[in-house]
């Protein structure tokens, strides 16, 4: 399982997806925004799970969803590249997409920052955690 | 009728945040058209007060597309404050680092930011402009692309340590020798890029066949072009003396020490943009309009410098007999920039001393005040500050591509709207061709104002009496 994780560091808890995957490391990808060039590892994994902050949820509430490739082609072509987007890149450009969840951690706080909230500081350890030990197939148990 | 205004807001697809709005006389016609830019962030203010060695990973953060440039740019001036001329080594591995920016800066503007126009037509309505349309118009063009701009940046990373924002060039070189593996890496990837870039050039040229009205109107008009160049008049990222030369292809300033910048470049402020408006200062403003960046850089030289890129470099000369002056081709000129980039970064990596641990110089600031100067993909890039006695910024002066262009790219819109505006509302063509124009530059606003954002841009039309009657923009 491929594990990507976006948002700002410097922009508090923004930056919750890119800590959950900067401190797995490497394959795991912590990347400000997402870019176009990600279709290609994203279309090799056999699964992936993306993760970001999202406004207007509970701090620290993590919730899960299935992504699915933009095959209808309703994402415009811009600076915003979204899952949704990249999957359907990763199918039109190398044939496959994985299948793919997206966790949203509710954010308390978007300011400037370099430090998460606690509620969001502990719900991006325990899905540190939670994910270490997943760097293959089959062994993942995602969504709860 | 009563003179009218179009507004498109945001403009799309470019770096930053910016407006165009289209001004109508009495008759309906296209009488003025402007680029405004509408962020800012006062980088040259904030910096004051800094200790100077902080500059460069201070400046990286003005862009994330070319840090590379700005902490390029930043440490030659720290350099000159220092007053050392850093190790060969040093220089070398900062040459291969600005190159290497150089290539996924231009694979950005060119296979994603450009590739829906040039591969669907400006007339393509907003729908089929959609991602998954635009990739599978050329599947391996986008895959080319891809994996240009992967190389790019995994060059930076293997180098700098990180993708965006890289610390690694410093005041008097870069903090840490290159490591054979590291060379070895580079160098395996390179005949893969050489390959699809050749691959690209062979695809985009006789397209240009479909795009004859584009490269007639979009910024095609004499100016000046200003760049560096090496000692010999070849291609020149890093170092080098400052050229001008005119629309004839005639050279009106050889040598000039960039330090000198000052006296060639003036900057001028206009109330309805944030952008400053750089122009050639013997000419006076607004007439000293002149071009920087990939076309300028070729209408400058000599010859490239590497076998492949002059190749190609001397059939897209052939377009005019003096420089070439159509602002469409910059894409062709970034094509050629990313060709040379790859051979470069070949011949440098071969150099015999890349590999030695020698890569800085140190000393205590020398001087007062430092210059620094390097070719940012997008144009020259000049970096100036002041220190006080105990090494704290005093002024700060940074003078941008998109600056340079700022002229060229107002008088390439009033161009494009002139022959592609007709009436009080703006059809999917004219508003295509009022932001491809733009794009042709490849803006980066978040370095021109040292500003912070994405860039959604939007075009308003204005009636004679100043009265809004048209707005639309793309998705941004």
């Amino acid at each position: 399982m491929l594990v990507v994780g976006w948002g700002s560091p410097l922009r508090e808890d923004d930056g919750a997806g890119f800590a959950v995957a900067a401190r797995l490391g490497p394959p795991a990808i912590a990347v400000v925004q997402l870019t176009p060039e990600l279709a290609e590892p994203l279309s090799r994994a056999g699964r992936v799970l993306f993760l970001d902050a999202e406004r207007g949820r509970a701090p620290g509430d993590v919730a899960w969803r299935r992504v699915e490739p933009d095959d209808a082609g309703t994402v415009p072509h811009s600076h915003q590249v979204t899952p949704e987007g990249l999957l359907a890149a990763a199918r039109v450009l190398y044939g496959a997409a994985p299948e793919a969840w997206l966790a949203a951690i509710g954010g308390a706080r978007f300011g400037y920052g370099e430090t998460l909230s606690p509620e969001v500081e502990a719900a991006v350890a325990a899905l540190v955690e939670r994910l270490r030990g997943f760097d293959g197939e089959g062994a993942c148990t995602i969504p709860p | 009728m009563a003179r009218e205004t179009i507004v498109i807001d945001p403009v799309t697809r470019i770096e930053g945040h910016a407006k165009i709005t289209i001004h109508l006389d009495e008759a309906g016609n296209v009488q003025d058209a402007r680029f405004h830019v509408t962020q800012f962030r006062g980088f040259e203010r904030f910096c004051e007060g800094r200790p100077f060695y902080e500059l460069p990973s201070i400046m990286a953060r003005i862009c994330g597309i070319c840090p590379v440039s700005h902490l390029v740019a930043s440490a030659k001036a720290c350099d000159a404050i220092l007053a050392v001329r850093i190790p060969e080594t040093a220089a070398v591995l900062r040459r291969v680092l600005n190159l290497a920016q150089l290539v996924q800066s231009h694979a950005l503007s060119f296979f994603h930011l450009s590739s829906p126009d040039l591969l669907l037509g400006l007339d393509a309505p907003a729908e089929r402009r959609n991602l998954v349309g635009v990739l599978a118009a050329n599947p391996q063009l986008a895959r080319d692309g891809v994996r240009l701009r992967q190389f790019g940046q995994q060059v930076i990373e293997w180098l700098g340590g990180k993708r965006v924002h890289p610390g690694w060039v410093v005041p008097g070189g870069v903090n840490a020798p290159l490591a054979a593996e590291t060379r070895e890496r580079i160098l395996a990837a390179i005949p893969e890029m050489l390959e699809l870039t050749l691959r690209t050039l062979a695809w985009f040229k006789p397209t240009l066949d479909a795009f004859a009205d584009e490269v007639r109107t979009f910024a095609n008009f004499p100016s000046l072009f200003l760049g560096l160049v090496d000692e010999t008049g070849a291609l020149e990222h890093y170092d080098g003396r400052l050229r001008v030369v005119d629309a004839t292809g005639h050279v009106r300033v050889e040598g000039e020490q960039p330090a000198r910048y000052a006296g060639l470049i003036g900057e001028a402020r206009e109330p309805w943009s944030y952008l400053k408006s750089a122009y050639y200062l013997p000419d006076g403003y607004p007439a000293g309009v002149y071009r920087v960046g990939p076309l300028a850089r070729l209408n400058l030289i000599e010859r490239c410098g590497t076998p492949r890129a002059d190749q190609e470099w001397a059939e897209f000369r052939l377009l005019e007999r003096g420089a070439v002056l159509s602002s469409f081709h910059y894409h062709w000129a970034r094509l050629i920039e990313i060709l040379f980039a790859l051979e470069r970064v070949e011949q440098l990596l071969g150099h015999p001393e890349v590999l030695s641990p020698h890569v800085r110089a140190t000393a205590a600031p020398n001087a007062h005040e430092g210059v620094g100067v390097a070719e940012a993909p997008r144009g020259t890039l000049i970096h100036h500050y002041r220190i006080d006695d105990d090494g704290l910024v005093v002024w700060v002066n940074l003078v941008i591509a998109t600056g340079h262009n700022a002229l060229a790219m107002n008088r390439g819109l009033v161009q494009v709207a002139r022959r592609f505006v007709h009436g009080t509302r703006l059809g999917d063509g004219a508003l295509n061709r009022c932001e491809a124009v733009i794009r042709a530059f490849d803006p980066c606003l978040s370095c021109s104002t040292h500003a912070l954002g994405e860039m959604p841009l939007v075009v308003e039309l204005y009636d004679a009496d100043g009265r809004l009657v048209d707005a639309r923009q793309h998705a941004g």
